[in-house]
């Protein structure tokens, strides 16, 4: 039972958060919530009982993918 | 008897030991700390308040928190506010994680090594977006300092800790310590390189002296902290002693053998271990000097990243040959 | 069932943001009230005069190790997948990616400007 109200609870962030990359304005904004989004899928592969899909999931998302993400927002021009 | 399992384990992640006893474990280790790095300077330290000076890691944190909490009124109120709070919940739920007063976590599944890593990673990101949120030159430079160095020791760390990891044929931190203590020997004498390149990175990962780059005090003001008065800097500076209780804790589970021995109980091994590295951390913070950001980066990646490879590939060989007879 | 949820994840994590926002509240309850001026309120430059703005910093010459960290974390990585058969293969991958990182390092000298 707390297993699936979890889940939903995960699923449902995971929605929340994908909009708000793609809405918001800012750009540090946007990748904070990529990085939100791609933690709460971990979640949910880890709740279905994968747990090396939800590990590397983790890793390459949320560690790497961000810190690139993080030196190209600081390359581009802002205004 | 469900109900009095539950209220024990209540108990446990709340108390003892849990958040309260993490708490004022961290304090004990500043003053330990303080004291040490002070009498290798041939000065005191702190020695009024309490006896021997053991109370004032708790003044100052109250003192901090009297103080007035003073936002810009440029800074990125959400991400401003919700930095200090983020950096104290991930080391405390962290440190539920590892192994204090037996050879079993309070919270223990097969990944937690890299859970760990992971919640390592985002304490120095959370460094990052505190000094992007001030708005403060020299804020945004520490910051970005901070998230530089992370480029730096993340890599030799997370090789260096699959070398126990090869060893006990688990990742999960309460099953290492359980194979150390049922193999009677401790996972430094099979790689001591490991060791050695785990102490670089946790000096680096803490943001001490020789690599406290983000937050150098002579040239950028106090770094990514600048902006931060009052409330929120008495929550960074508890979340900075959490760290320390979190990487001492780790690098002792990992490599000392965690909370066994003889005669007396797992947490009085515990923390005569973890002393032991913390004074190690303190001589190591009095002897060098700072390096440059460039420096620190590119050393860490031309002499620590083959070193810890070179670590794996003698752990391998060592046991394949093992295996084949 | 209660006696799982204790020792799980997410309460922990929500028992560590409670302890966190507790603290939080009492500094601000015991803590001095003072008076807005609008120089305290501007950012601290050890009383020069700052525009403030969102610096932009020049991190091109780290570019490289950023690239290094994206590759390299992954190999990491893939060691923890080769825990349970301890051997010739997991040294062999592990040789390899030593020889990577040897014959990369020409490249990680930062040219001075």
């Amino acid at each position: 039972m707390v297993d699936e109200i979890l889940q939903i609870v995960l699923l449902v962030s995971t929605c929340i958060f994908a909009v708000l990359t793609v809405e918001m304005r800012d750009l540090l904004h946007t990748v904070i919530s990529l990085a939100c989004m791609a933690v709460s899928l971990g979640g949910v592969f880890w709740l279905l009982k994968a747990p090396y899909v939800a590990v590397f999931q983790i890793l390459v998302y949320a560690g790497a993918v961000i810190v690139l993400l993080i030196a190209a927002v600081m390359l581009t021009r802002r205004k | 008897m469900a109900l009095e399992s539950a209220l024990m384990n209540l108990f446990n992640v709340l108390v003892y030991p849990g958040v309260v006893f993490l708490i004022v474990l961290s304090l004990f280790y500043q003053w330990v700390d303080r004291r040490f790095y002070a009498r290798l300077q041939n000065r005191f330290g702190p020695i009024y308040t309490g006896p021997a000076g053991i109370l004032q890691p708790l003044a100052d944190l109250i003192k901090l928190l009297s103080k007035e909490d003073i936002e810009p009124s440029a800074a990125d109120k959400p991400f401003f506010r919700a930095v200090p709070i983020m950096i104290v919940a991930l080391p405390i739920t962290a440190l539920l994680v590892i192994p204090v007063t037996g050879t079993y976590s309070i919270i223990n599944f097969e990944g937690d090594l890299i859970f760990i890593i992971f919640i390592m990673t985002i304490v120095a990101m959370l460094a990052f977006l505190g000094g992007w949120a001030s708005t403060n030159m020299f804020s945004t430079l520490g910051g970005v300092r901070a998230a530089l160095q992370t480029l730096g020791y993340e890599v030799p760390m997370a090789i260096s800790f699959m070398g126990p990891a090869i060893l006990a044929q688990s990742l999960s931190i309460s099953k290492i310590v359980m194979w150390q203590w049922s193999n009677g020997v401790w996972t430094i004498l099979l790689n001591p390189l490991g060791f050695a390149i785990v102490i670089i990175a946790f000096l680096a990962e803490l943001e001490r002296i020789p690599f406290d780059i983000p937050e150098a005090e002579t040239e950028i003001v106090a770094g990514w902290q600048t902006e931060y008065s009052g409330r929120k800097l008495a929550l960074i500076r508890l979340a900075f002693d959490l760290e320390l209780v979190l990487s001492s804790g780790l690098a002792v589970a990992l490599f000392l053998g965690g909370p066994t021995g003889p005669i007396l109980p797992g947490i009085f091994w515990f923390v005569v271990k973890t002393i032991i590295f913390v004074l190690i951390i303190s001589g190591l913070r009095a002897l060098f000097a700072r390096f440059r950001i460039d420096q620190m980066v590119s050393g860490c990646w031309r002499y620590l990243v083959p070193l810890s490879i070179i670590q794996i590939i003698i752990l391998e060989l060592s046991l394949g040959w093992g295996s084949l007879g | 069932m209660w006696t799982e949820i204790f020792t799980s994840l997410p309460f922990a994590f929500a028992i560590s943001i409670i302890v966190a926002i507790l603290i939080y509240w009492y500094g601000g309850k015991i803590g001095a009230k003072g008076s807005k001026t609008a120089i305290k309120l501007s950012q601290y430059a050890c009383g020069e005069y700052f525009m403030a703005e969102k610096l932009q910093v020049n991190v091109e010459r780290f570019f490289i190790y950023a690239v290094y960290f994206l590759i390299f974390d992954i190999l990491a990585f893939m060691l923890a997948t080769s825990l349970l058969s301890p051997g010739l293969v997991p040294a062999m991958y592990a040789l390899i990616t030593l020889l990577a990182i040897v014959l990369l390092m020409p490249f990680l000298r930062i040219k001075a400007r």
